[in-house]
């Protein structure tokens, strides 16, 4: 199998599709997957497992992690692989399960997982082989030739399961090399023979049962009785046949002892037999003799009655012929009233009837006269029929003329009407248009009176803080001017206080501070109230304070003048509730104006519509015009056709009502004459035949001989007294024959009939028969004893034989069983012999193993100087424990075996490479296998020393020769530098989406 | 760029593949490698050689062990103290781009590292009495890597002609008439088939590991390396000399019996080339016997050899003796390899395919089967058993 492209959408780390070209990689033998950890080399491989089967690569792993989170979340995770085996490309797509969003609605959904499988045809061409999960899967199966479990053991060495083939136990060993070398044949052979074995031993338990059987069936068919059974029970089963036979042996003297008892019985039935017989005999013949008599006296008895009917039977039969005649006649003459009465009422009286009778040519010649006026008539019926509907035509169109009428002056009313009509509107339409025009200049003025309006107001509210403000100006000027004098006299003391002081301190003769002079006249005095300089300063602060108080005050007031002036200038120095009655009249116009605006369309439309009313009315004046003058032209000549036809009708009538009424009368009277036609002719024929029968009645009875009518009738019998009289002297001659018969017969001679004791003979005969009876039963009796020991005896016979041939063929079955165990056992490793356990299987799959050994040791001796060898563990200690397939390891070096399982992580990678290889080696040179082309290790080499890895590197470019390319997963350093041909992956995001390249 | 006036004819030393921080199954190779290293320094002085060129194949890994990175180091410093100009371009092993690390700032003490496409235009040129020599480095090219930048197909051949004529515009343009070029690559000449050993890398691209040696036509010497193995490579009808150093030590045993050398190049005025080997003190020797185990072990103990020396035993017996490995070292204490051939195998188990299981007659194989077991052919019954259920199960495949 080669791969050619592998296509990984939204799965892994990638976002979204990523294609691997496998063809540019196949050419150089080795490729590298290589990338950071975790940006998804795994998955590569993963996407490969998962394409062909559904599932990833090592066990450990969770489908869940297929479906990116990285992927956009409309986007379907996918991947496609196309490979070919033998030459025929295929390509697998695979969906996983997933969460999709639902196209209707918030939130995901679970999309089921998908899978196609197609053949690819030369140009691209796919063609579908099956998309259902379990035909996939076989179908993939087939074309690699290995399962999911057994790929990831030989194709893909997934990361740290590698070495599963190598440690594996000999069982999935077997299966792994058996569906790689194909012999399933031998696994069905072994299943064959294990079935083999177990129906063998099935078989011998059945017959065993069979033999139970028999043996019960015979013991039931000699029907024992139970201490019988019991006895037999206790019998040793190999001297069963024995006893058998005793049993036998007594059931047929049994039968020779039955069989004389009923010869006896026999012989005794026979004998009784005769005498009954002759008695019944005797019987018979005396009553016979009997009966005779009796008969004979009872016929003499009868004479008269006979003579009479024989003479009446022979008069009867006379009367026959002339009878019938008689009632025909009758028949006739009743005809005859018949029809003469049916004339006479279509004629209307006797005399009527004679009349027409005697002219016959002129009744018909009537009869015609009144048809041809009846026929005539027709056409004018057909008239008079027609002649309602016309009328109530000429109604209606009369009608019509007279609305085309009513219309026209309708409409020149309305032309009359129109002018004025729509000089009004004209005018109504102007005037609002008037009004509508002042719209804008009334809005303007609104706007306008309306901040006129609120200044006024404005002002109007700041007059009373205005007079407040004035009166806190009064009366801050009030408590400046008080504070200010208040510190003036303050000053003024303390001058004087300290001109005291001064004064004090004054010497005579020395200058004064403030004046200079050296006299004091008049020296100051202390004042008791004396004045610091910290009270004026504080009054002089205060002073100051209500001076600034003062100021703000009539800052206050100049503000507020200022506010004042100019709200009333923007008032116009109107009042406001002047202003809001001029707002409100205002706004009153504004509104009319406002809805003659809104009116004004409807009532242009209503202009222009009358203006077309007036165009359209003339029109229809004129088109209105014509059509009455059609309709009266119309209704004129209808009513002179109606006229005329009335006219005509009345003649026709004559005295009836319609003329369809007189024809009806003239169709009657026809008719009727018609009826009295035939009804004559019928008479006269009538009469005729009256004659006739007549005539011939009177022959008929002369010919019988009766003279009168009444002499006739006494003889005539109805027809069922005649026969039943017949019958009666036909028995009366049977009987006299058979008499005359009996009489001659020998039976009646020797017996005298008086003489008899008939009573005797009849129980001698009695006693006979019961004799008989009872001799009859004991005979049947014997026999069913005797059928009945026959029976048993026979059947015990069969059962007995049928007990020997199952005995024969237990013997048979069992011995067959043996050889049939031994092969199924040894087939299938379970029976041990010398040789070991080696099962049929694994025996023929030893010689490929052998093969993949020696394979695997070309490589593996060219590793670490060849330390190690693989070989086939067919010398283990105990023979008994070999089964086939074992592998161990051989050191070289030491020559020592040892199991794989021992070998270091490193050791067992090369290793277990190396017998990959071999494997692939040697199912590529098997022509057919499932050559694997292709070959992934993911990781591993990370445990090998960089001399083992120089030489792994080696075998691994070898590869190269044999077409074979290895893509190997590894983060190792020197793997890097050595292999240029690489699948890169990268991330460029942390915690982004990876991406691939293929560099070739 | 760099001149440098020496008396007489160009000398340079040519070496390549040191491989620093490989090991030989497992042995340490440091110390001798760090003695080569050394030794090269003073043979270089001693032979008033203008330069070393080291034609790849520095280091053994991309990542070398820190102790190669070391012995580099000191290489490095020792040759920049001294007049010898070293000259290094890596090869396949080599991590070009780690390798170039602090190659500007070591130039100006005369060690020059080429490891791009643009270096490859950028000869260091050194002068003797005659004038100059241009010493061209084409560190090693991977066709995929560099076919884009050259210009050239995806092939060793394409590329590396690529960078040759570049060489050879850049040597006119400069009026360098005597030029050395270094290259790791593996090139096949004429007549004489290149040997290689088991020690080196496949470079094989699209199952092309060569070159030929007509793309240096022209240029008066090509140093080479990637073969470990000291060799000529001669082309026809040309002055051209191309060679390999080969590498200093043995690094497998398949070399065990190469004289390791570094080759002793002379160019004088005219430039013609004249190559002298000079051999390479051993540390270590490499030996390997073949023959089973007893025989041996008695060889041994008769003549044990060079017990010093590295040791590969090839063992013939048909039966794997027990514990070989141990008795081994107990008479060589340094046997570090070991193989097998049995006498009796012809040549290598062919695979021959056993054919699919389902052509093979399913009745004759179950019956083998039971004769396996139970070491006696089937008998009637048995067969009969046998030929029932191999045709049943035939029959429920179809």
């Amino acid at each position: 199998m080669r791969l050619h492209q592998l296509t990984m959408t939204a799965v892994g780390p990638f976002a979204d599709s990523q294609v691997v070209d496998f063809q540019r990689l196949a050419e150089s033998g080795v490729f590298l997957l290589e990338g950071p950890t975790g940006v998804g080399k795994s998955t590569v491989l993963d996407s490969i497992t998962f394409a062909l089967y559904g599932a990833v690569a090592s066990d450990s792993a969770d489908l869940a992690r297929m479906h990116s989170h990285f992927a956009e979340p409309d986007v379907t995770p996918e991947v496609i692989l196309d490979f070919s085996v033998n030459g025929q490309q295929h390509r697998v797509v695979r969906s996983p399960q997933h969460q999709r969003p639902k196209r209707r609605g918030d939130g995901f959904t679970t999309e089921n997982a998908a899978v196609a499988l197609f053949r690819v045809k030369d140009a691209g061409a796919t063609e579908l082989i099956t998309d259902d999960h379990k035909e996939a899967g076989i179908r993939v199966q087939e074309l690699v030739g290995l399962d999911r479990a057994q790929f990831s053991k030989v194709v893909l060495l997934p990361q740290g399961e590698f070495s599963r083939f190598l440690e594996a136990d000999d069982d999935i060993r077997r299966k792994l090399l058996t569906s790689l070398f194909g012999a399933w044949q031998y696994d069905k052979i072994t299943e064959l023979l294990a079935e083999e074995a177990k129906q063998a031993k099935v078989r011998i338990t059945e017959q065993k049962n069979s033999v139970g059987e028999a043996r019960a069936a015979a013991l039931e068919a000699a029907a024992l009785s139970e201490e019988q059974v019991e006895l037999i029970k206790e019998i040793d089963p190999a001297e069963l046949t024995n006893e058998l036979k005793s049993i036998g042996a007594v059931l047929a003297q049994e039968v020779t002892s039955a069989g004389s008892v009923c010869d006896n019985a026999d012989r005794e039935r026979q004998r009784a037999e005769k005498e009954a017989t002759a008695a019944v005999q005797r019987k018979e013949r005396i009553d016979s003799v009997l009966e005779f008599a009796r008969r004979q006296r009872e016929f003499a008895a009868t004479a008269e009655r006979r003579t009479r009917d024989q003479t009446q039977l022979a008069k009867a039969r006379r009367a026959v012929g002339p009878g019938h005649t008689l009632t025909s006649l009758n028949g006739a003459i009743a005809t005859q009233m018949a029809a003469e009465t049916t004339a006479v009422e279509l004629a209307g009286s006797r005399d009527e009837l004679e009349r027409w009778s005697a002219n016959p040519d002129g009744l018909r010649e009537h009869l015609t006269k009144v048809g041809d006026t009846a026929a005539k008539l027709g056409p004018a019926v057909t008239d008079e029929e027609a002649l309602p509907a016309k009328k109530t035509k000429l109604a209606e169109l009369q009608a019509e003329a007279t609305d085309a009428h009513k219309q026209l002056q309708e409409l020149n009313e309305q032309k009359k009407q129109l002018p004025e009509l729509i000089s009004d509107h004209e005018e109504q339409v102007n005037q609002h248009k008037e009004r509508a025009d002042r719209v804008k200049v009334l809005r303007e003025s609104q706007v306008r009176l309306t901040s006129q309006l609120s200044a006024a107001k404005a002002a109007a509210d700041l007059q009373p803080a205005l007079v407040a403000a004035q009166d806190v100006q009064r009366a801050a000027i009030d408590d400046h001017q008080r504070a200010r004098s208040h510190h003036q006299e303050l000053v003024q003391r303390r001058i004087v206080g300290m001109a005291a002081e001064l004064a004090g301190q004054l010497q005579s003769g020395e200058p004064c501070v403030v004046c200079g002079s050296t006299e004091h006249p008049q020296l100051a005095q202390p004042d008791d109230q004396a004045v610091s300089e910290g009270q004026i300063d504080s009054a002089d602060a205060k002073a100051k304070q209500f001076e600034r108080e003062r100021d703000q005050a009539d800052k206050n007031v100049a503000d507020l003048n200022q506010k004042l002036a100019a709200r009333r200038a923007a008032a116009s120095d109107a009042r406001w509730e002047a202003v809001q009655a001029e707002l409100d009249k205002v706004i009153g116009q504004l509104q009319q104006a406002e809805a003659a605006a809104a009116d004004l369309p409807r009532l242009r439309a209503k202009l222009a519509g009358l203006q077309e009313q007036r165009e359209h009315n003339e029109q229809k004046i004129l088109n209105i015009t014509g059509h009455e003058k059609e309709l009266t032209t119309r209704v004129d000549s209808r009513q002179q056709e109606i006229t005329d036809l009335d006219k005509q009708l009345a003649e026709l009538r004559e005295n009836f009502a319609t003329v369809a009424a007189r024809r009806q009368n003239l169709e009657s009277k026809r008719r009727q004459l018609d009826r009295l036609q035939e009804a004559i002719s019928a008479l006269n024929s009538a009469v005729t035949r009256v004659d006739e029968q007549r005539a011939q009645f009177e022959q008929d009875c002369k010919k019988a001989g009766f003279k009168s009518l009444s002499n006739l009738q006494d003889a005539l019998l109805p027809e069922d007294d005649l026969r039943q009289l017949a019958s009666v002297v036909e028995e009366d001659d049977v009987e006299k024959a058979g008499l005359a018969e009996l009489a001659k017969g020998k039976e009646l001679q020797g017996i005298d009939p008086d003489s008899v004791n008939a009573d005797e003979v009849t129980a001698t005969a009695n006693a006979a028969e019961a004799a008989l009876h009872k001799a009859q039963t004991a005979a049947d009796e014997a026999t069913r004893r005797l059928a009945k020991a026959e029976g048993r005896a026979e059947r015990f016979g069969q059962a007995m034989s049928r007990v020997e041939e199952s005995l024969a063929e237990l013997d048979r079955v069992t011995a067959l069983a043996e050889p049939i165990q031994e092969l199924a056992g040894l087939a299938a490793g379970t029976r041990t012999s010398r040789q070991g356990r080696i099962a049929l299987t694994s025996f023929v799959l030893q010689r490929y193993l052998q093969q993949v050994v020696i394979a695997a040791n070309r490589r593996l001796t060219r590793i670490a100087g060849g330390k190690y060898e693989l070989v086939q563990n067919d010398a283990v200690q105990r023979a008994t424990d070999r089964t086939g397939l074992g592998l161990q390891v051989l050191d070289r070096h030491t020559n020592q075996e040892r199991s794989p399982k021992t070998l270091s992580g490193g050791e067992k990678f090369y290793t277990s490479l190396a017998l990959a290889l071999g494997l692939a080696d040697v199912v590529q040179a098997e022509a057919g296998g499932a050559a694997m082309d292709t070959l992934f290790i993911d990781e591993g080499f990370g445990t090998l020393d960089p001399d083992v890895l120089e030489d792994v590197i080696e075998v691994i470019d070898g590869l190269r020769e044999n077409g074979r390319s290895v893509g190997i997963v590894s983060h190792v350093t020197e793997l890097k530098e050595r292999v240029s041909e690489r699948i890169k992956i990268r991330r460029p995001q942390q915690d982004g989406p990876a991406s691939i390249e293929v560099i070739a | 760029m760099q001149c440098r006036q020496i008396g007489g004819a160009m000398k340079f030393i040519h070496t390549s593949d040191w491989h620093l921080g490989r090991k030989l199954h497992n042995q340490e190779l440091l110390d001798y490698q760090r003695e080569f290293c050394k030794w090269l320094l003073a043979t270089a002085q001693e032979q008033q050689a203008a330069a070393v060129v080291v034609a790849g194949d520095i280091y053994d890994r991309a990542l070398p062990p820190v102790e190669a990175v070391q012995i580099l180091d000191e290489t490095v410093a020792a040759f920049a103290k001294s007049d010898v100009e070293l000259i290094l371009t890596p090869g396949n092993h080599d991590s070009a781009v780690r390798l170039s690390y602090g190659g500007k700032v070591m130039a100006d003490s005369g060690v020059h590292l080429r490891t791009d496409v643009p270096g490859i235009t950028q000869p260091v040129v050194l002068s003797d009495e005659y004038g100059d020599v241009g010493f061209y480095g084409i560190p090693y090219l991977l066709p995929d890597a560099v076919m884009a930048e050259l210009e050239a197909d995806r092939s060793h051949e394409a590329v590396l002609a690529a960078a040759a004529e570049r060489i050879r515009a850049d040597a006119g343009e400069r009026g360098l008439e005597r030029i050395v070029v270094m290259a790791h690559a593996f090139i096949k000449g004429g007549s004489a088939k290149a040997e290689e050993s088991e020690s080196e890398r496949d470079i094989s691209v699209g199952g092309i590991a060569d070159a030929s040696a007509a793309v240096f036509d022209g240029f008066n010497y090509t140093a080479l390396g990637h073969l470990h193995g000291p060799q000529t490579v001669s082309l026809a009808e040309s002055d051209t000399v191309v060679a390999y150093s080969g590498s200093p030590l043995a690094f497998s045993f398949s070399e065990r019996n190469h004289t390791k050398s570094v080759a002793l190049v002379k160019i004088n005025g005219t430039g013609t080339v004249s190559v002298e080997r000079l051999p390479i003190p051993v540390g270590r020797g490499m030996r390997q016997e073949k023959g089973n185990l007893e025989e041996l072990l008695a060889q041994a103990a008769d003549d044990p050899g060079d017990t010093r020396a590295w040791l590969k035993v090839i063992l013939t017996d048909n039966v794997r003796p027990e514990s070989p490995m141990e008795r081994l070292r107990g008479v060589w204490h340094n046997t570090i390899a070991l193989d097998f051939q049995p006498a009796g195998a012809v040549g290598e188990t062919q695979l021959a395919p056993l054919g699919r299981l389902e052509r093979q007659n399913p009745t004759l194989v179950t019956k083998d089967f039971m004769e396996f077991h139970t070491g006696a052919e089937p008998d009637q019954v048995r067969s009969e058993l046998i030929d029932g259920v191999v045709t049943a199960s035939g029959e429920e495949a179809k």
